[in-house]
């Protein structure tokens, strides 16, 4: 088999082809929720292997045959980081499922106070340091195709490359604005590569050592003698590279959107704690002894970086060079693919976004759905990162300057490193302070290592970099105040990274935090304490908001002139001139407030802490057992009535106690929600009570807070409230008095009390057919509090432009059934079953009340007066609420049946 | 007595918790220590150990040791709970 570049061409797309299926699977699997395979911490750990980029795969054995055993160093950095996972990225993990992190800016961000100019700040400095990253993996890609297929034209491979990833990462990248920003898909494919990338360098080391040179002893004894000097191994170098490459880890954005965005599970991390370690240590194992046949077998002016390929080659091993060369194509496409996705992710959110947002409204152009402009925001800077990688490449390709550039890039992102960790562990730092080392620290990095990198008259002319700026000595890029340390990625980190420090402390010394930003500081920092471990998402978590989320709901419910506008003040009065307004409290408050003037307060806190982000997967979980656990209580109430089919039933019964004893089990996890929803407002009431104990607080400040903590408290009393009453119904503690109810008179009654919420919410109420002479055997009470949930409800979540609300009634053989009738569509019927369950909130239509109890406590009222409520569908999809109750007489003359 | 002997045992259990975060600590500290001159200089002569040049044999064998470390270590810190810390 001969390798022309047409075959190679037809190979290249059939693996692409490939990982398209593999992330197509992998992402229909995560959608039907089948995800067996997906989350288990095997694939998470292959996923942070992204960190072996194509620079490792051809890199590590040129820089073996270069500079001997330093190539390590890559990846004892890595290795020793996991090792101690347990106190650093499980605290980044942690934090990021708590604080929906979605990339590294926005956790810095996230930490100084959701500054805008901090997460700003961040996206450029990655942005720019993985640009040449980018364009590196094109050039290895262009390289090793002509190394294996001959000449080629460079700009035509990388170009293809280039294009073809970016249709894969918008494709798999951008499928949905997810709340977590999770990539299945994705996941999927480079975990699939990461094995390919592995398999295919111990292949060529197991073909070296074993098949060509004899065994390890063999090998070694063919290595130059001055490959490895024992004097100068553990050089100033070694320390540099190890430290800078632990940093990596931390800082590279990619690396936090597998290790924490991805995150599915905290768990995971204790088995990618040895289990990437000993995948780095696996890819490591063969590098030096490939190297050592490269310079032992190949002529002298042989390019290292592609000894991957030419030794195979040379042995006449083609399709050992082709796995090698899949291997090299994988460790490439998968970085480009998360470093585009990561990227995309934080210009979209911190940049684009907040831009367009404000032009587009300039324009008049904005309308309706928030969520489709993100979609192109992203979809258009993935194109654009792709585009900006491939003309680096163009600008710079074949120049050794790329050769240099993983560790120019590492120093780039290690700049982030200070303001990050001191984030997590010290509450003195303020936004301030990491304002003002990552800013030095990146100008600093920019003219010391960045700026030369583009050699002698790049993008610095000669004389500069040999005389300074304007003569001025002291400033030359690669000896700041005259101190040339030889290297100069260690002067350049030495300056960069220590003035990036110093600065950062003693500002942050010199400057105090905002509240937020020390309410922030404090939930970064003690994340693990118990105190706060337990309260999770909650109180001082409606913080971690993100705009966009709440703007997109403010539009839903107020139109889309009239909630810029709102939005538009806010940021103005927080003094932001551009983009969205931060989430703060105050904001948050307001934001309620003025969707409670449409939709109700209850409503209007349920949606707002909806769209503030309280659910994960344990909730819905909850939910579904919550779900089941009705059902059956409901089976086995039905099973204990009949008298017939004794037999069977007991043994039903038998067996649904059974499954229930097990559930019961598990609805300690509902209490423990329970508890977790009351927590929610205590927390607010106790970091706000805290701030105004500690704090010397202006009046008007201080009159904000103790509004707040008032509002809690009503919102605590209205929730256990809610929570007793659903708990003696369903438990039936308390006796249910059953009299006869003039039917005409209560759903009268009902809708008089509702009228002037409709009136003001511009609600037609339609009348109703006259009831007379049919009456109920029921509550009363219980009775007009269903009927009202169900009317109000009905008026406050018709969305129809001209809302009509009416109540129907259809008698028949001892029921009487009651519609509730809106022209808003009603419930789909994905939400029919959902909405009965407890504390489910915030779906579109068919909403529920206060702590998303109103229609689980409006059920249990009708099915313990012996009757039923349910959601019903009619031919149009369309669906609207019934209550079945018994009659108690009709009329002697029938009255006739209400029009349709 | 009973009682006595069972809050024995939750000391136990919590100290032993304790240690294993301990040692989560140390693990990496102790890989730094290993691979970072001074300690990894020792080993840097020109000497062979089963045909490896020493230093290369070192560098890989403390590196295995640490794998096979944390992988225990997990196990460990995945028995205890991963509440109470910090007080």
């Amino acid at each position: 088999m001969s390798l022309t570049p047409d075959r190679l061409v037809v190979i290249c797309v059939g693996y692409v082809a490939f990982l398209f299926l593999v992330a197509w699977i992998g992402d229909r699997r995560a959608k039907a929720g089948r995800m067996t395979w997906l989350r288990s911490a095997p694939v998470y750990t292959l996923s942070i292997s992204v960190y072996c980029t194509s620079w490792t795969f051809y890199g590590a054995v040129g820089s073996a045959a270069r500079s001997g055993l330093e190539f390590v160093t890559i990846y004892l950095g890595p290795t020793l980081v996991f090792l101690g996972w347990f106190w650093l990225l499980r605290k980044l993990v942690r934090l990021g499922r708590e604080h929906r992190l979605t990339s590294i800016a926005d956790a810095v961000s996230s930490r100084y106070g959701k500054s805008p100019a901090l997460a700003i700040l961040v996206t450029l400095i990655a942005v720019v340091g993985t640009t040449p990253y980018i364009a590196l993996q094109l050039q290895s890609v262009a390289l090793s195709f002509a190394a294996i297929a001959g000449e080629a034209d460079h700009t035509r491979t990388a170009f293809w490359v280039a294009a073809g990833m970016a249709a894969f990462t918008i494709l798999f990248g951008t499928r949905s604005v997810d709340a977590n920003e999770r990539h299945h898909g994705v996941v999927a494919a480079i975990a699939l590569e990461a094995l390919v990338k592995l398999a295919a360098l111990v292949a060529v080391g197991v073909f070296v050592v074993f098949g060509v040179m004899g065994g390890v002893g063999e090998t070694f004894a063919r290595m130059p003698a001055d490959m490895i000097d024992p004097e100068t191994v553990f050089g100033p170098r070694w320390a540099t590279i190890t430290f800078l490459s632990a940093t990596a880890i931390i800082c590279l954005p990619r690396q936090f959107q597998v290790t924490v965005v991805e995150n599915l599970d905290e768990d995971h991390l204790r088995t990618a704690s040895w289990l990437f370690p000993l995948y780095l240590f696996l890819m490591c194992l063969f590098v030096l002894p490939i190297a050592i046949a490269g310079l032992d077998l190949l002529p002298a002016s042989a390019n290292p970086d592609m000894y991957m390929l030419s030794v195979p080659l040379a042995l006449g091993r083609e399709d050992l060079a082709l796995l090698a060369f899949i291997g090299g194509f994988s460790s490439a496409t998968s970085m480009v693919i998360v470093a585009a996705i990561a990227l995309s992710t934080m210009v979209s959110n911190q940049i684009v976004m907040p831009l367009a947002l404000r032009t587009l409204h300039g324009a008049g152009a904005i309308s309706g759905d928030v969520r489709d402009l993100m979609l192109i925001a992203r979809r258009i800077s993935i194109a654009a990162i792709f585009a900006l990688g491939f003309f680096y490449f163009q600008l710079t390709g074949g120049s050794d300057a790329l050769a240099a550039i993983g560790l120019i890039a590492f120093a780039g992102l290690a700049q982030v490193l200070p303001s990050l960790i001191g984030g997590l562990y010290w509450r003195g730092a303020t936004r301030a302070g990491a304002m003002a080392g990552l800013a030095s620290g990146a100008l600093v990095w920019a003219w010391t290592l960045f700026l030369p990198s583009f050699g002698p008259d790049g993008l610095l002319s000669a004389a500069v970099l040999a005389e300074g700026p304007f003569g001025l000595a002291w400033l030359r890029p690669e000896a700041l105040f005259g101190t040339e340390a030889g290297d100069p990625l260690i002067h350049a980190l030495l300056w960069s990274l220590g003035l990036n420090t110093a600065l950062f402390i003693l500002v942050s010394q010199a400057t105090l935090p905002d509240a937020l930003e020390r309410v922030q500081g404090a939930l970064f920092v003690d994340v693990f304490h118990p105190r706060l471990a337990e309260t999770g998402n909650d109180g001082v978590v409606r913080r971690q908001a993100s705009s966009e989320e709440l703007f997109v709901l403010a539009q839903r419910i107020l139109g889309a002139s009239a909630a810029q506008r709102l939005f538009e003040e806010m940021a103005r009065a927080q003094g932001i001139h551009t983009g969205l307004p931060r989430p703060t409290d105050d904001m948050i408050a307001r934001l309620e407030r003025q969707l409670a003037g449409s939709i109700g307060a209850a409503s209007a806190h349920a949606m707002v802490s909806r769209a503030a982000g309280i659910e994960d997967v344990s909730l819905s979980e909850l939910i579904e057992i919550a779900d089941e656990t009705q059902r059956l209580i409901a089976t086995s109430e039905r099973l204990a009535d009949k008298t017939a089919e004794l037999e069977r039933t007991a043994v039903e019964l038998r067996e649904a106690n059974t499954r229930l004893r097990a559930l019961d089990a598990q609805k300690d996890d509902f209490l423990s929600q329970v508890s977790h929803e009351l927590r929610t407002p205590m927390t607010s009431i106790r970091s706000f009570s805290e701030l105004l104990l500690d704090e010397e607080l202006a009046p008007e400040q201080t009159k904000r807070f103790v509004a707040i903590i008032h509002d809690e408290s009503l919102r605590l009393t209205r929730l256990l409230n809610e929570i007793l009453d659903i708990n003696r119904l369903e438990a039936g503690a308390s006796e249910m008095v059953l009299e006869d109810v003039e039917a005409e008179a209560a759903l009268s009654a009902a809708i008089e009390t509702l009228r002037p919420m409709a009136r003001s919410a511009g609600v037609t109420l339609v009348p109703h057919a006259p009831l007379d002479g049919y009456t109920l055997r029921a509550n009363p009470d219980r009775l007009r509090q269903v009927l009202i949930n169900l009317i109000s409800n009905a008026i406050k979540y018709d969305t129809a432009p001209e809302p009509r609300v009416e109540v129907r009634w259809t008698a028949h053989e001892g029921v009487l059934d009651l519609d509730i009738i809106d022209n808003g569509g009603g419930v789909s019927r994905e939400e029919a079953d959902r909405v009965f369950s407890k504390f489910v909130r915030g779906l579109r239509s068919g909403q529920t009340q206060g702590a998303g109890l109103g229609l689980p406590i409006s059920r249990a009222a009708v099915r313990r007066m012996g009757g039923e409520l349910s959601v019903v569908f009619d031919a149009d999809q369309t669906s609207f609420f019934r209550v079945r109750l018994p009659l108690a007489r009709v009329p002697a003359q029938p009255a006739p049946e209400p029009a349709e | 007595m009973q009682r006595a002997r069972e809050t024995l045992g939750q000391g136990a259990r919590a100290v032993r918790a304790r240690k294993a975060r301990d040692a989560g600590l140390l693990l990496p500290l102790a890989g730094l220590v290993l691979l970072m001159p001074p300690v990894a200089r020792l080993f840097a002569v020109d000497a062979w150990i089963g045909g490896v040049p020493l230093v290369v044999a070192y560098v890989f064998a403390v590196w295995a040791g640490l794998i096979a470390a944390a992988y225990l270590l997990g196990r460990r810190l995945g028995a205890t709970p991963a509440q109470s810390e910090d007080d």
